[in-house]
């Protein structure tokens, strides 16, 4: 089915004496959703911020879009139409919404004062309230800084940013942490509607039966290595966790 | 219906009050001074005002938007001084050969780029070699004082053309001096550029959260660099303006003035801890502390209470800072 | 790995100290010339510098070898290890400006410990472990402006004191000269202002420009450096006002200032006859006529835009090199 967007193969990396990761692999078609999951520690995180750009592998392949990729930094992987929702959500508290969500891609003027970098703050803050209303995300006021959100509102903030940018493909790390019951189905809504649109979602929840939900194929991490990579329809809740937990082992059953 | 009009004034005030509230603490300063000494109010009160507020808030200007970034410019006083003393060589050099137009604005350019550089270097420093902004400046610091020193032993330098002193003490309307214009015009000019631009948006996202901004795709280092290159660049800007007011090259200019410009950048709400901070507020800080000068020799007290009252006003700021940042998180 | 770098750098500015003190080692001649050590109170000075020319000059004429060295700022925590360096250097005497009146007897003691007798020029200490001291009291330059300016103004009316830094002792005391003068001998003349204005002219200017807004009739001003004289003349003359402003000392500046009428007098100190004094004195020292060893006090000379083109004044001013 599909063409495949992303194709991880024994990619590895270490921080110092800690072994982060040992060997991931996965494929990962077009339009698909990817659960990401894993014990705690066992490296979902490390490995999405490789992807993104934010650190840099220490060996293995990545081919993304038919083309071997290693991106340098958080930039290039943008411009690669990968954007993430990271766990730490990395926003900057002292901006408000609408500056979160365009930060590094600002709304310019129109004319020389768009050269000279002069921002078009209405430009942005209509265009926030606009995908806001769309998501349907509890944020009352895009001037709010986002320093004085909840916790769950700041997670809003970050998957509204990556779902306006997402491109090709959206990265959501631990999306529904924070959220509480109402609010975690809208994600999983979110989840639905952007695969509707052709994008690539690789997303990562402890909760399994969310993932369960949302995903096509479910690739269970364990220390740092891809113990299983399986299709979410061939597979059940107990399986899951079986594979977590290491009670169960396998080589990729395709 | 009134009463919620009236809660809404009363909630906007609240947002003055907490928002501009340094505003209010000048003009508790200024009250106080008017009525012990009534001639605090006239124009060659504020003239002389605006006179000890120029080179402080030049400076303030510039290390403010390092300070926004969560770092720190120790160099900014010796950057002047050695700025000073460059321009001053490099005029003094070339008098006898372009003559003094052209030798003063060579002077002024060298003087401008060697602040430009030395912003440059301290941001490689920080950004490529990671030295903490303190340590990193510091050393510049110790450097550049030495510098100072070196490239004329530690002299002013003088016989520079007079010229330069008809343009440095330039006044309009008989008070405003043209370091004082330079002031206030970099002040709104830097002033938009931290509002309204994507570098000065960039500048507040840095210092809120580091990662976060370069997650998004900024390039940080570079924005770092250009940061410490505004600090410093100002500095040089300061530095070449002393020369022209005193047709003096010193190397002991700006020996005080790098934790005064620090200081008015707190006191008007700049937060050290990176990420927020107003230009209309460092205005407000340098003019407290200029005003404290000028306002307390009118008054004939000896000006250390100065100092003395400055530090208790930095103190007072951060922690009214503090409260509402408190107040802001409940 | 930040560590690493701090550290290292620190290692090379140790080594760099340490091979330069080396270097200097046991430097006295052992062929039976004479050697004195001039430790300067603030080696960018013009008055040092100058001072040290007398010292060199005389040095010369009496066939002595001379080392110098000096801090780059007025402060005893820099002077006190260029005196230990000295002491290992060897000399046979030391001519030293102290910085401070106090904190530089131990060190000093420590060369008298040596075996090396110590002169002291400009400041003196407060404990008798000199040979002799010859200054031009910074006192008496403060009370010899006094009387100038009070002469000039016909012994009446209003004057400030522009001084640089709190509890520095040597514009300290030309400030307390000057008041103590005024206090004493004129009784129509008083002091409206006396600020500190941390050796920044901008600093002086915004001050003298309040102090001449409250006071209108401000008769002159007395500005204890360079800094503090040229930058009230700054402040007065962007007003219009044209009132007479001393100085002190007579470095290239000041006396550039003299010249073109921005300052109008300066107290000029004769630092190179208090360096040769001192050598003189060494050299009494040395030739075992201890009778002949005593304090001088050098007098000062006030220098106006009048009298500077005068050989007798101008053979005073400070040089630079
Ligand atoms: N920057 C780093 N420096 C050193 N060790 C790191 C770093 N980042 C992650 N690690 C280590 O790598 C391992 C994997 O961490 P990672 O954050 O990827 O786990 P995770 O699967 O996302 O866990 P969780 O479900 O708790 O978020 C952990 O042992 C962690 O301590
Ligand atoms: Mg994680």
């Amino acid at each position: 089915m599909g063409e495949p967007i992303l194709s991880v193969s024994g990619v590895y990396k270490s921080f110092g004496h800690v072994q982060a990761l040992k060997n991931v692999s996965f494929t990962l078609n077009k339009g698909e959703v990817l659960g990401l999951v894993g014990d705690n520690g066992a490296g979902k995180s490390t490995f999405i911020k490789v992807l993104s750009g934010v650190h840099k592998k220490d060996g293995g392949s990545i081919n993304y879009e038919g083309k071997e990729v290693d991106f340098a930094s958080p930039k290039d992987a943008i411009a690669a139409g990968i954007e993430t929702v990271y766990q730490d959500l990395a926003l900057a508290p002292d901006l408000p919404i609408y500056s979160n969500m365009f930060l590094g891609r600002e709304m310019v003027r129109p004319g020389l004062l768009g050269k000279l970098g002069f921002v078009d703050k209405q430009a942005m803050r209509d265009s926030v309230l606009t995908n806001i209303t769309k998501l349907k995300a509890t944020l009352n006021h895009v001037e709010q800084e986002v320093g004085t959100l909840s916790g769950g509102q700041r997670q809003s903030v970050a998957i509204t940013r990556a779902v306006i940018w997402g491109k090709k493909v959206i990265i959501m790390d631990e999306p529904t942490a924070a959220l509480g019951v109402e609010e975690s189905a809208k994600v999983l809504d979110i989840v639905n509607e952007i695969k509707k649109h052709g994008i690539t979602v690789i997303f990562i929840s402890h909760t399994i039966p969310h993932v369960m939900e949302v995903s096509d194929r479910i690739c269970v991490l364990r220390l740092g290595e891809t113990v299983a990579d399986l299709k979410t329809s061939e597979t059940s809740y107990e399986e899951v966790v079986q594979f977590i937990t290491g009670s169960k082992t396998q080589i990729n059953r395709k | 219906m009134t009463g919620k009009t009236d809660t809404n004034i009363k909630q906007t005030f609240a947002n003055i009050v907490t928002d501009y509230w340094i505003v209010l603490v000048f003009l508790g300063i200024y009250l106080v001074f008017v009525i012990l000494e009534p001639l605090c109010l006239s124009l060659p009160f504020w003239g002389s005002t605006f006179n000890y507020m120029a080179e402080i808030l030049i400076l303030g200007v510039g290390v403010m938007f390092v300070v926004i970034t969560a770092g720190i410019d120790l160099s900014i006083g010796p950057v002047e001084g050695a700025v000073g003393v460059a321009a001053g060589l490099t005029i003094r050099s070339l008098l006898p050969v372009v003559g003094n137009g052209w030798a003063i604005i060579a002077g002024s350019a060298v003087g401008l780029l060697l602040g430009l550089l030395i912003g440059f270097l301290n941001g490689i420093v920080i950004t490529k070699l990671k030295l903490a902004p303190f340590i990193a400046t510091l050393g510049m610091s110790v450097i550049l004082t030495g510098t100072g020193y070196i490239l004329n032993n530690g002299l002013e330098v003088v016989g520079l053309p007079r010229v330069m002193g008809k343009i440095g003490n330039f006044t309009i309307m008989g008070f405003m001096g043209f370091t004082t214009i330079i002031a206030l015009f970099a002040t709104v000019v830097f002033g938009v550029l931290l509002k309204q631009t994507r570098f000065g948006i960039h500048t507040y996202a840095y210092g809120s959260n580091a990662e976060s901004a370069k997650r998004a795709g900024i390039d940080v280092d570079k924005h770092i660099i250009r940061v410490y290159m505004i600090s410093s660049g100002m500095a040089a800007l300061s530095g070449v303006l002393l020369v022209f007011r005193f047709n003096t090259g010193s190397p002991l200019a700006g020996a005080n003035v790098t934790l005064y410009a620090i200081a008015a950048c707190v006191i008007g709400g700049t937060s050290v801890m990176g990420g927020r901070g107003r230009m209309i507020g460092t205005f407000i800080g340098a003019l407290i502390i200029a005003i404290l000068v000028t306002g307390l020799v009118m008054l004939g007290v000896q000006t250390y209470w100065q100092q003395v009252s400055t530090g208790l006003i930095i103190i007072f700021a951060v922690y009214a800072d503090q409260i509402r940042q408190k107040k802001a998180l409940k | 790995m930040k560590k690493k770098i701090i550290a290292g750098l620190l290692v090379l500015i140790l080594a760099g100290t340490f091979s330069l003190a080396a270097a200097g080692a046991g430097e006295a001649a052992d062929d039976g010339t004479k050697t004195i050590a001039f430790v300067q109170g603030l080696s960018t000075d013009e008055f040092y510098i100058s001072m040290k020319r007398g010292v060199q000059e005389m040095c010369d004429e009496l066939g002595y070898k001379l080392i110098v060295d000096g801090p780059t700022k007025w402060d005893y925590t820099m002077q006190t290890p260029i005196v230990e360096t000295m002491i290992a250097r060897k000399p046979d005497l030391m001519i030293i400006a102290p910085v401070h009146s106090d904190s530089m007897i131990a060190p000093l003691q420590k060369v008298v410990n040596a075996g090396i007798p110590v002169i002291t020029v400009d400041t003196n200490i407060n404990e008798e472990i000199y040979l002799c001291n010859i200054t031009s009291d910074n006192l008496q330059g403060g009370q010899a402006a006094a009387d100038y300016l009070a002469e000039m103004l016909g012994e009446t009316g209003k004057v400030a004191i522009m001084n640089t830094n709190v509890g520095v002792t040597t514009t300290e005391a030309r400030a307390k000269g000057f008041k103590d003068e005024l206090a004493a001998k004129y009784p129509n003349m008083q002091i409206v202002s006396d600020e500190y204005c941390e050796d920044e002219a901008e600093k002086a200017a915004s001050i003298i420009q309040a102090v001449h807004l409250k006071h209108p009739d401000l008769a002159g001003v007395f500005g204890v450096n360079l800094y503090a004289s040229v930058g009230v003349a700054n402040g007065l003359d962007s007003k219009g006002v044209n009132i007479p402003i001393f100085s002190y000392d007579a470095s290239p500046a000041v006396i550039e200032a003299l010249a073109e009428g921005i300052i109008d007098a300066t107290v000029v100190q004769k630092p190179m006859e208090i360096g040769a004094t001192a050598v003189k004195m060494a050299s009494y020292y040395f030739n075992g006529e201890e009778d002949k060893i005593t304090n001088v006090m050098v007098e000062n000379v006030i220098a106006t835009k009048a009298n500077m083109d005068d050989p007798e004044v101008s053979k005073w001013f400070y040089v630079s090199d």
